[in-house]
């Protein structure tokens, strides 16, 4: 059982989703990618308003759990999460509302190379 | 998929108002399902990717009707009715026997 005096410390600083994967990152800062445009039933975290989209890989962050699969009774399949970069107008076209951006961690599952 | 839930960059909602005095929680019920969900999650009933899947497939209408912690609410009852931890004969019944005690208040 979880000691009482780490009650605070888990809930403060949760479960991580962090785990030891063979495979290499199939993307590295600065590469240019191009988000898949799909529409599963199922669980993504790939948000409606960034699909099929461009953006540019900013960090790498490691093999995390994958939502998609383990939202759904289907293990834990970790795979390579990227910080993406998107510009404002990638995302909302001429009515962005100026030189902006939005960032998000997306899996490698989520990505496709752009050339 | 692309439920209710997913609502970035939906227009017509108005400005996002931001209170810096906003109290971590507005009712002890809202305590108390924070306190029970995580409970859930760390004796493993459930992830939290089911828990967030959950409250996307709540009916569209339910969905924008209700707060932030009625959706967990909603998540920890649903998943613990579709795991049969708790039977949904079981839940109504406990519906049922809280509505009469609720009346005799």
């Amino acid at each position: 059982m979880l000691p009482k005096e780490m009650v605070a410390t888990a809930i403060a600083t949760g479960a991580s989703t962090l785990r030891e994967v063979d495979t290499k990152p199939c993307f590295k800062p600065g590469d240019e990618v191009r988000t898949v445009n799909d529409s599963p039933a199922t669980h993504t975290r790939l948000p409606r308003y960034a699909a099929g989209k461009n953006g540019t890989i900013v960090a790498c962050e490691g093999a995390h759990v994958f939502p998609d699969k383990h939202g759904h009774g289907r293990g834990e399949c970790p795979e390579h999460l990227y910080r993406v970069r998107f510009d404002s107008a990638a995302l909302w076209g001429s009515s962005n509302d100026g030189p902006g951006a939005v960032y998000l961690s997306l899996w490698e599952s989520y990505l496709q190379a752009e050339e | 998929m692309h439920s209710i839930a997913d609502m970035g960059g939906m227009q017509g909602f108005g400005p996002v108002v931001r209170n810096d005095d906003e109290p971590l929680f507005k009712a002890e019920w809202e305590e108390t399902t924070f306190a029970v969900n995580l409970l859930l999650l760390a004796a493993g009933c459930f992830n939290i990717d089911e828990s967030r899947h959950s409250m996307e497939r709540m009916a569209p209408l339910e969905y924008l009707k209700t707060s932030y912690f009625e959706h967990w609410l909603h998540s920890l009852e649903d998943l613990l009715i579709a795991k049969g931890i708790v039977t949904r004969e079981e839940y109504d019944a406990r519906l049922a026997q809280l509505a009469v005690k609720g009346s005799d208040l």
